[in-house]
């Protein structure tokens, strides 16, 4: 029989590391098999099942919107704008059930691509597309961006509430100033600053406070104990 | 299309079942025929071919998930290795007399049921991994899963067929088969262990929670429970911490403080994890009740000799907000907390709203495909909502002295939900073997206890599957 001298408990024959402090344990002379066999169970880590049901889910509106469309005037027309909804929406919900461990990143630029795709789509069907190149496809991939940086701070492991906080709160700021430059682009073919500013200003004074109270502790204590947290 | 219809025991006049039964089935009934004319063999004459699930069950096939498995293992550590091809024989004779195991779980259109299978269940590999996964397709459609390894044998149950207290008659009934067929020895039966000879019993396959059920009802709202946290492992990973310790050392110092052993391990757990609470940077989680869950045994309120889920819960523990809390303190808030849980009306009316909902006229109309995302969704934010551990003690097992001579060691183990750590103890002979599974990566919770438990001077050996 081992002992952990670290934490003070004696270990099963079998045992090579201490399973509360992870200490390999040399003394180990038994050849006695392990407690557990080296063998796992698989567990199935894509659900094809539920992509699948979605699939035939979205494939029931979409169907009975193309009967109807059909019926209507005996041509395909407004049908369009619901399939590349529904792709979009299948997109952003069941595609990542059909992957084991799909990357973020990836799924994140696949949603801002068929996003693309569907704003191409109604510029093409609108007639009207001079709007999607210069406008549609900034502001989607800004929004992916957006929305995978703000994935990346919620899972820093060290960093406090408050640190994500702020940091998510300064980068809405930012994004929303982004926005206002990209149409203010295309509408004026020069930024003008207008509408972001009362924006991005209390946002960034809001996330500066956070910050400095992340760093002064003894303000953030003072501060718990007066809203009795 | 599956229906449902009320069957009734045409000898004694009396509701027996409501089962889920096909429509050449509603024909017979509508005849006349009572349920006996469809068989199903002639050691299980009296077993229907379908049943339907107990109330406590009903939650646990929508609920089911990766990281929510509802299920357990039971072991028995022989003193020789296991011969797979005499367990298998074992496990024959075992499923004949207990029926309601073998058991197929299929999709109704209103409930999921039961549909009695002839199959033998083949002896599966042991693997390092147990209770988070059971491959129904590997396991022949069987809703447990038997496996041997080195001088093991372990039945991992998903809890939709039966609890703890029916699972280790099915493991006392397997290791005494397995035992008589090995040595030729005659075991006494009795006490948990079934006689393989006798035909199954209705009262072993009734629905106790419908019977004893009373028009009574109790709200289920509580406080809620302080959660562990940390990084989960990814899908079908689990540690699993074993701590053998001896029954004699554990009794003694659970006395010192004028406990019972449950008592006294409940309150080192919520102990444990109150250190855990303390290292939160989080003043608001800081300060949150941390409660155990504590599964009752409902067999000791009411003369029920089922076989299924037959079980209620208790959720004690202690407001870490009103100050610090010393263990006797929070053994005397576990007694007394029990004194009050614990009493027949009170379960009588906990597990009376279950019935109660699952009679409510809209989840009885409602289709499954309509239900099974409803009840998911309130099992993901209420299953361990009230919680913050669970704690199983199935006490102390006894066995008959011609099979405890071959029985070394009994352990159970029960899977994460959605809490992260979950624990489970059981005794047998001096040995106390207390198991802590989580799917977390940082050991928290076994770190806390372990170490407390030999702070106090009790002697704990510890086993694991960590390579």
């Amino acid at each position: 029989m081992s002992y952990c001298s670290k934490c003070g408990v004696s270990l099963s024959a079998t045992e090579v590391v201490c399973p509360l402090c992870g200490k390999r344990i040399y003394t180990r002379v038994d050849d006695r098999p392990r407690a557990y066999p080296l063998n796992c169970e698989a567990v199935p880590l894509s659900s094809t099942r539920t992509a699948l049901m979605g699939l035939i889910i979205l494939l029931f509106p979409a169907l009975c919107c193309f009967a109807v469309d059909i019926l209507e005037d005996r041509f395909i027309s407004w049908v369009m704008y619901i399939w590349g909804g529904e792709a979009c929406f299948y997109t952003y919900i069941f595609l990542p059930k059909l992957f084991n461990k799909p990357k973020t990143s990836l799924l994140i630029l696949a949603s801002s691509a068929v996003t693309s795709g569907y704003l191409f789509l109604i510029g093409f069907l609108s007639g009207s597309g001079q709007w999607v190149l210069p406008l549609g496809l900034p502001v989607t991939f800004m929004s992916g961006a957006m929305v995978f940086a703000i994935y990346r701070t919620i899972n820093i492991k060290k960093a406090s509430q408050l640190f994500k906080s702020a940091v998510i709160i300064l980068s809405a700021g930012f994004f929303a100033m982004a926005a206002e430059l990209v149409i203010d682009i295309f509408l004026y073919g020069a930024p003008t600053f207008g509408w972001t500013l009362p924006v991005l200003l209390p946002l960034v004074c809001l996330s500066a406070a956070m910050f400095y109270l992340e760093y002064d502790s003894e303000l953030k204590k003072r501060l718990l104990r007066a809203v009795f947290l | 299309m599956i229906i449902n219809i009320i069957l009734y025991d045409n000898q004694n006049r009396n509701v027996f079942a409501e089962a889920w039964t096909r429509p050449d089935f509603a024909v017979i009934l509508i005849l006349g025929f009572n349920m006996d004319t469809k068989t199903i063999d002639s050691k299980t004459q009296a077993f229907p071919l379908y049943l339907p699930l107990d109330n406590a069950a009903k939650i646990y096939p929508p609920a089911k998930g990766r990281r929510s498995p509802s299920m357990f293992r039971l072991s028995m550590e022989l003193t020789e290795t296991v011969d797979r091809e005499v367990l298998q024989l074992a496990l024959k004779g075992t499923l004949n007399r207990m029926p309601s195991f073998s058991q197929h779980l299929k999709r109704g259109f209103f409930w999921y049921h039961f549909e009695h299978s002839q199959e033998v269940l083949p002896i599966s590999e042991e693997i390092r991994n147990p209770c988070v996964y059971l491959n129904v397709k590997k396991n022949k459609g069987f809703q447990f899963r038997v496996s041997c390894y080195g001088r093991r044998i372990a039945v991992d149950f998903f809890h939709v067929l039966t609890d703890g207290t029916g699972g280790m008659s099915f493991l006392k009934t397997l290791v005494a088969e397995y035992i008589s067929l090995r040595h030729g020895v005659i075991i006494p039966r009795g006490n948990g262990i079934l006689d393989c000879e006798e035909p199954p019993l209705k009262t072993e396959y009734e629905d106790s929670f419908l019977k004893y059920a009373k028009p009574v009802t109790q709200s289920r709202y509580e406080k809620p429970a302080y959660h562990i946290k940390g990084t989960r492992e990814e899908y079908g990973v689990i540690h699993i911490t074993t701590g053998i310790m001896s029954l004699s050392e554990v009794h003694a110092k659970a006395k010192e403080y004028g406990a019972t052993i449950n008592e006294f391990l409940v309150a080192s757990l919520i102990l444990s994890i109150y250190n855990i609470q303390r290292r939160e940077n989080h003043p608001f989680r800081r300060k949150q009740a941390i409660k155990v869950c504590i599964p009752i045994n409902l067999r000791k309120h009411f003369p029920s000799h089922t076989l299924r889920n037959f079980t209620s819960y208790a959720n004690l523990g202690i407001v870490p907000s009103l100050g610090d809390y010393t263990l006797e303190e929070t053994i005397a808030i576990i007694r007394h907390g029990m004194a009050l849980e614990a009493s027949k009306k009170n379960l009588t009316a906990k597990f009376s709203t279950n019935v109660a909902s699952e009679k409510h006229w809209f989840l009885k109309i409602a289709p499954l495909y309509l239900k099974d995302p409803i009840m998911k969704l309130y099992f993901i934010m209420n299953g361990d909502r009230y919680n913050s551990i669970t704690l199983s003690n199935l006490g102390l097992v006894r066995l008959p002295e011609e099979l405890e001579k071959y029985v070394e060691r009994i352990s159970f183990m029960l899977g994460s939900g959605p809490n992260p750590a979950s624990c489970a103890c059981v005794s047998y002979g001096d040995k106390l073997c207390f198991n802590i599974t989580r799917t977390i990566e940082e050991p928290l919770v076994e770190k806390q206890f372990f170490t407390m438990l030999a702070g106090m001077g009790i002697k704990v050996t510890l086993e694991s599957n960590r390579r």
